[in-house]
C-alpha cells in the first residue's frame, strides 16, 4: 500500500529529525572526556547509537528519494491520527489550536503569579469551546464547566496530593 | 507476601477497592472516546507514587486487564474498536447486535474474555517462575544481550516496518542520555542546559507520547462521535452449553493469545487477528464470519484477553515488554524503583504475587462489572469529547507537574507530545521507542559493569553461551528483513535478464 502525502511529508520530518539528532548528539558526545577505571566511559553508548541512527536515517533517507517504501506500524495505540474512521469531514485547525492551546496553559502555569486555578478555568472554557459549535447556550454550559472542573481539580489535588499549584 | 497472601491482601477492603477501580477505569477507556489503556495508565502513574508498590502495581495490573477488555462494548454497539486489539470484534460483534442481538454478542464477548483471562493467568503462574529462576543466573553481559535482543525483536517482529522500528528504539535511547552519567559522575548532553541536568524523566516522555498525541488525534477527529446500538441485558448470560459449543474455540483461541502475548512486540491485536483467522479457516461455516459469526466472536476476544498473561511472562522474568501498552506497565515499575527482570522474584516477591494475584482476580471483576454493568458503561460513550479531552490534558500536566514540582516536565511532555504526533503520522511505531527509553540505562550500566569486571573485554559476549545466543538471535533477526526484501527482489531482477 502506497503511503498518503501526509505519510510521505511526515516521514522527510521524520528522518531530517533523526538525522538532525542523531547529528547533534554525535558532536556533543565526542567532545566528553574518557572516565577512569571505565573502559567505555560516558561518551561510548551516546556515540554508538548515534552511528547507528545516522546509518538508519542515511537509508530511509534513500529510499524516500527513489521513492521506495519505508513500511508502516502495524498497530498504532493513538487512534485516529491517521486515518478518519467513518464519514465526517475531520477538522486539522481544532487539533493545531487543541496543541497551540495546551502550550498556553503550560506557559500560563509556569508564570507562577497568573495561579492554577484561573489559568486552568480559562483553559476548560477555552478548549471546550473549540472542541464545538459554538452556541450561546452551550458556551454557558462549557462556561460552568470549566469553573467547576477547575475549582474541583484546584481543592483535589492541592488537598489530597498536596501538589504545590502556587 | 505469598501467592495465598497476595490474594488475602485483594479480599481486603483497600486492596478489593484499589483492584476493583483499575478494572472499572480499564473498562471505561475502552468505552469512554479519546482515552487509551496506554493513556489512562501514563495518566495514573504520577498519583501512584502516594500508594504503595504493592496497591499501585495492583491498580496498574488491574487497569491493564480492564482496559484489554472494554473495547468489547464500543467494537460490539458502535462498530468502533475502543482499544486497538477490539478491532476484529467490530467485524462480527456489531453485525450480530445489528440484527438484534447487542446483549448476546457482547455476553460471548466477555465470556470467552474470562476464559482467555483465566487460561492466560494460568501459563503466568505456571512458567514465569521456572524461566525467572533460570534467568537469576544471567551475569551483565547477558543481561546486556537479552536488552539488544529485545530492542531488535520488537522492532523487527511486528510494527510492519523494521527501518521506522529500529530508528525509533534507537531514538528512544538517545532520549534517556542526558543528565548525570551514573557510572563516572560526568555531566553529558546538557548543552550548557541546567534543566537539562536531571535528564529526562520517563514519565512527562511517556505521558506526552501517548496522552497528548492522541488527544490530537481526538481534537482532529472531533466531528466523529459515532451514535451506538443500544445495549440490553437480553443474552447477556452466556449458558453453560455455550461454553461447551465454543469451548474447543476457546481454548485454541486463548493458546494463541497466551503464545503471541510471550513474543515480545506482538501484543493482543496480532492475537485477535491470527485467532480469528484460524477460526475462520477451521470453521465449519466460514462464511458467516464478518456477518455476525458467534466463533468469530469468542475466537477474537478469547485471544486478546488471553495476551494478558502471556505478555508479563517476558516482562517479570526478563523486564521486556510485550508491547506498548506493556511498555508503559514496564516503565511504571522502573519509576517506582523496582527493576523489572529475574531479580524481581527475589527482591520483590510481593510484586510479583500481587501481579499474579491481581491478574486473576481483575479477570473475575472484568467479567462481574461488564455483565451487570453493560447499561452504565455504554452510556460512557455518550461523553462528549468537549469535556474529556481539556480534562486529560490537564490531568497530564499535573502529573508531568508532580513529578518533581517542576515546570520543564511540562514542557518536556508537551514537546514529545508533539513529537508523538510526528511519529504517528510517519506510521513510526511507538512501542520501540518506550523500550529504548526504559531499558538503555539498564543497557548500559550492565555493559559497563560486565567490562569493568572483564578489564575491558568484550570477550564473554561471545564466550558465553547465553549472552552469545541471545545475540546470534538478535543477528539474525537484524539480517533478516533485508534478507526477506533481497529475496522478494531476487527472482525479479532474474526475470528482467533477457
Amino acid at each position: 500500500m502506497q503511503p498518503s502525502g501526509a505519510t510521505r511529508v511526515a516521514e522527510f520530518s521524520y528522518v531530517l529529525l533523526i538525522l538532525a539528532v542523531a547529528g547533534i548528539i554525535w558532536h556533543a558526545a565526542s567532545a566528553l572526556p574518557p572516565a577512569p577505571y571505565d573502559p567505555l566511559g560516558p561518551k561510548t553508548f551516546p556515540l554508538w547509537v548515534s552511528y547507528g541512527l545516522i546509518a538508519l536515517g542515511l537509508v530511509m533517507l534513500a529510499r524516500l528519494l527513489f521513492r521506495r517504501s519505508l513500511g508502516q506500524a502495524a498497530q498504532s495505540m493513538v487512534i485516529g491520527l491517521e486515518d478518519a474512521e467513518g464519514n465526517y469531514e475531520r477538522r486539522p485547525w481544532v487539533a493545531v489550536l487543541t496543541l497551540t492551546l495546551a502550550f498556553a496553559y503550560a506557559a500560563g502555569l509556569s508564570f507562577r503569579s497568573i495561579g492554577f486555578l484561573p489559568a486552568t478555568a480559562v483553559y476548560l472554557f477555552l478548549s471546550g469551546i473549540i472542541l464545538g459549535p459554538i452556541e450561546r447556550r452551550r458556551v454557558v454550559v462549557v462556561a460552568i464547566f470549566a469553573v467547576v472542573a477547575a475549582v474541583i481539580l484546584d481543592i483535589v489535588f492541592r488537598a489530597i496530593f498536596k501538589l504545590d499549584l502556587n | 507476601m505469598t501467592l495465598a497472601e497476595a490474594f488475602v491482601h485483594l479480599l481486603t477492603p483497600n486492596g478489593f477497592g484499589i483492584m476493583l477501580v483499575g478494572v472499572a477505569l480499564g473498562i471505561s477507556v475502552g468505552v469512554l472516546p479519546g482515552i487509551t489503556a496506554g493513556m489512562l495508565m501514563a495518566l495514573t502513574l504520577p498519583f501512584t507514587f502516594h500508594m504503595s508498590s504493592v496497591d499501585a502495581v495492583s491498580l496498574l495490573t488491574a487497569m491493564f486487564v480492564g482496559g484489554v477488555s472494554g473495547g468489547l462494548i464500543t467494537a460490539t454497539l458502535m462498530r468502533i474498536p475502543g482499544e486497538p486489539n477490539a478491532i476484529m470484534t467490530c467485524l462480527d460483534g456489531y453485525q450480530l447486535a445489528r440484527r438484534g442481538y447487542p446483549g448476546r454478542a457482547l455476553g460471548l464477548g466477555n465470556s470467552s474474555s474470562l476464559v482467555g483471562g483465566i487460561l492466560s493467568w494460568a501459563a503466568l503462574v505456571l512458567l514465569a517462575p521456572p524461566l525467572a529462576s533460570i534467568a537469576v543466573s544471567f551475569g551483565p553481559f547477558e543481561n546486556f544481550a537479552v536488552i539488544v535482543m529485545a530492542l531488535i525483536l520488537i522492532s523487527s517482529l511486528s510494527e510492519g516496518s523494521f527501518l521506522k522500528g529500529l530508528s525509533a528504539g534507537l531514538l528512544g535511547m538517545l532520549v534517556s542520555y542526558p543528565g548525570i552519567d551514573e557510572s563516572s559522575g560526568i555531566m553529558r548532553l546538557t548543552f550548557g542546559i541546567t534543566a537539562f541536568e536531571g535528564g529526562f524523566n520517563n514519565l512527562p516522555v511517556i505521558l506526552g507520547m501517548f496522552a497528548i498525541s492522541q488527544v490530537v488525534a481526538d481534537a482532529l477527529n472531533i466531528e466523529g462521535q459515532a451514535s451506538a446500538i443500544r445495549a440490553t441485558m437480553r443474552g447477556v448470560f452466556v449458558s453453560v452449553r455455550d461454553y461447551i459449543v465454543h469451548g474447543w474455540n476457546m481454548l485454541r483461541s486463548s493458546l494463541i493469545g497466551i503464545w503471541i502475548g510471550i513474543l515480545p512486540g506482538v501484543g493482543a491485536t496480532v492475537a485477535s487477528i491470527v485467532a480469528y483467522t484460524t477460526a475462520k479457516n477451521l470453521s465449519r461455516k466460514p462464511e458467516e464470519f464478518g456477518t455476525g459469526s458467534e466463533e468469530a466472536i469468542v475466537a477474537a476476544e478469547s485471544a486478546n484477553n488471553a495476551t494478558t498473561g502471556g505478555t508479563l511472562i517476558p516482562i517479570l522474568t526478563l523486564g521486556i515488554p510485550g508491547g506498548l501498552t506493556d511498555s508503559i506497565l514496564l516503565g511504571a515499575l522502573v519509576i517506582h524503583n523496582l527493576q523489572p527482570g529475574p531479580l524481581l522474584f527475589k527482591n520483590n516477591p510481593e510484586i510479583v504475587n500481587t501481579i499474579f494475584a491481581t491478574h486473576l482476580v481483575a479477570h473475575v471483576a472484568m467479567f462481574v462489572l461488564m455483565t451487570f454493568g453493560i447499561a452504565v458503561f455504554a452510556r460512557l460513550m455518550q461523553v462528549p469529547r468537549a469535556f474529556i479531552l481539556p480534562i486529560v490534558i490537564v490531568f497530564s500536566v499535573l502529573g508531568a507537574y508532580g513529578l518533581n514540582n517542576r515546570p520543564f516536565d511540562i514542557w518536556v511532555m508537551l514537546v514529545f507530545g508533539l513529537l508523538g504526533v510526528l511519529l504517528e503520522l510517519a506510521r513510526v511505531p511507538l512501542a520501540p521507542f518506550v523500550v529504548g527509553l526504559v531499558l538503555a540505562p539498564v543497557a548500559e550500566s550492565e555493559l559497563r559493569a560486565g567490562l569493568m569486571a572483564s578489564a575491558g573485554s568484550f570477550m564473554p559476549l561471545i564466550e558465553r553461551p547465553v549472552a552469545c545466543s541471545m545475540l546470534v538471535i538478535a543477528t539474525i533477526l537484524f539480517v533478516w528483513p533485508f534478507v526477506r526484501v533481497w529475496r522478494r527482489l531476487a527472482p525479479a531482477s532474474r526475470n528482467q535478464t533477457p
